[in-house]
């Protein structure tokens, strides 16, 4: 079985490499294809080295499906702790940041500056001077403002769930890049979408206005959502399934994966990767605690045609199962 | 057969194993405390030594050496060999709506293929594993995978080159 060409110089292998991760970018241009093919052609070295970096790439073909994948994570991970340390945390915040992009430089500026901000898995309860009571939900920042007769609560990002001391004088005001949702004694929730603020109302009414659009009164029950240039549009809420964040968890009610899975990421340390269309046709009911997100994503890869390959503590991918 | 004057890579091997034999069973069992588990490794590394064409058995200075750590590599292929399988048939039966019939020699190749991979990724540098796998088993584009590793994508194919030179290296050269 010993071919003549068993040795070939380390160089050369390292140029069939380069070429060869050149050529499966997608990127490459014709005249690099042009240059590969010449450089394939002037030598049977680097023409074998090629073929070496072809058949190794297919070797992968057999771990490409579920089966494969999981035998591969097994041996891959032996034992991570249960517990990231504190410098994975730090890690995996920067990395979804990054990865999705959330915030504009100056943005994340302001929340981290913000008078209160909770981290990735964190809820906060505060008391505010006129006893109302705010609840922050993960990764969010809110400042606070009572100066000049006024209650005022700046949602920079995320949701807060507001616990209104009545207080005639002083509307309560939560306010949004998006618009504005004043109350004068009552629950409600606001929640910093993407470009979007939705309003729901729990008790009493509330008055939800968008920046250049009419006010529109929700009642318990209620919710509307505040948008740039759009209308603003009123809706019938679930609200126990929207409050449900307060006791760290998710109701579902045959909702789309990506859509959990997009909620689960904002309480889970650590990338989510998944492609909305693969994993679209899944539907998911039940309640999730939010809390411990690894054991969310556990139960789903148990109970749903899914599957999740932890890379490292800090991305999991989420396929479909063919 | 290879054309060698001298000794023949047979007759090395002959000497070797009467040699080092009882040698390496014996420390063999010392490490597992199983009589029967040492005598199969060490008749194992012996035809692992066969089937290696680079190494030149003649010029092995401490063959001891040598042959604990084919033996102790070949531990961890079977430590490794035998998670894989059991991982894989575990995801199997989770998986087996469209119960597909494969043949004990299918599997068998397949658990095969799997250790071998596992052991080429499970001694790559993490960053270079991690671009590589997202690469080659969930097909995400160079970008893509810049953006989850923090990385530029010129970056990202470097990573994936190196990680070919060193799926390579364990295919090809037996290292040392």
């Amino acid at each position: 079985m010993q071919s003549p060409a068993t040795n070939i110089a380390p160089g050369i292998i390292e140029q069939a490499a380069k070429w060869h991760a050149q050529v499966h970018s997608g990127e490459a241009t014709e005249a690099e294809r042009a240059e590969f093919e010449q450089w394939r052609q002037e030598d049977a070295t680097h023409a074998e080295a090629y073929a070496r970096m072809e058949k190794l790439w297919s070797r992968f073909d057999e771990a490409q499906d579920a089966p494969g994948k999981a035998a591969l994570n097994a041996v891959l991970k032996p034992h991570r702790g249960k517990r990231m340390k504190t410098a994975t945390r730090i890690l995996s915040l920067l990395a979804v940041t990054v990865a999705a992009g959330l915030a504009s430089q100056t943005q994340s500026a302001r929340v981290m500056r913000a008078d209160y901000n909770t981290g990735i898995g964190e809820q906060r309860v505060i008391q505010l001077a006129d006893s109302s009571r705010i609840t922050l939900d993960t990764h969010s920042a809110v400042n606070v403002d009572f100066s000049h007769g006024q209650r005022r609560i700046e949602l920079l990002q995320g949701k807060v769930f507001v616990d209104v001391a009545k207080d005639k004088q002083r509307p309560f005001i939560v306010e949004t890049a998006e618009g504005t949702a004043r109350a004068l004694g009552t629950q409600y929730a606001v929640r910093r979408q993407k470009k979007a603020t939705q309003v729901t109302v729990i008790e009493s009414s509330v008055e939800a206005c968008g920046l250049q659009s009419e006010c529109v009164t929700l009642q318990p029950g209620e919710s509307a959502r505040l948008q740039r240039g759009l209308a603003l549009t009123k809706a019938q809420a679930d609200v126990q399934a929207e409050t449900a964040w307060t006791r760290f968890k998710l109701v579902a009610d045959d909702m789309p994966l990506p859509l959990l899975l997009k909620e689960l990421q904002r309480y889970h340390r650590g990338h989510l990767y998944f492609n909305d269309e693969a994993v679209g046709n899944v539907h998911v009911s039940g309640v999730f605690a939010l809390d411990d997100t690894a054991h969310t994503l556990k139960v789903l890869a148990d109970t749903t045609p899914v599957v999740m390959t932890q890379y490292t503590p800090w991305l999991t991918v989420i396929t479909a199962i063919k | 057969m290879s054309s060698a004057n001298t000794p023949s890579r047979t007759e090395i091997l002959r000497t070797l194993y009467l040699d080092h034999q009882g040698w390496l069973q014996n420390w063999l069992r010392h490490k597992l405390g199983c009589h029967h588990q040492a005598a199969d490794l060490a008749q194992e590394t012996f035809c692992r030594l066969l089937s290696v064409s680079r190494v030149d058995l003649a010029d092995l200075k401490t063959p001891r050496a040598y042959l604990t750590t084919t033996a102790t590599r070949l531990l961890i292929d079977q430590a490794r060999r035998q998670k894989v399988e059991q991982a894989y048939l575990e995801a199997l039966s989770l998986a087996c709506e469209e119960n597909r019939s494969i043949s004990p020699e299918q599997h068998l190749e397949v658990i095969e293929t799997l250790t071998l991979i596992a052991g080429m990724l499970a001694t790559m540098p993490e960053k270079p594993r991690q671009a590589f796998m997202l690469s080659r088993l969930e097909n995400l584009t160079y970008p893509e995978i810049g953006m989850v590793l923090g990385v530029s994508s010129s970056m990202v194919k470097q990573y994936i080159a190196l990680a070919m030179v060193h799926c390579h290296d364990i295919a090809y050269g037996e290292g040392a």
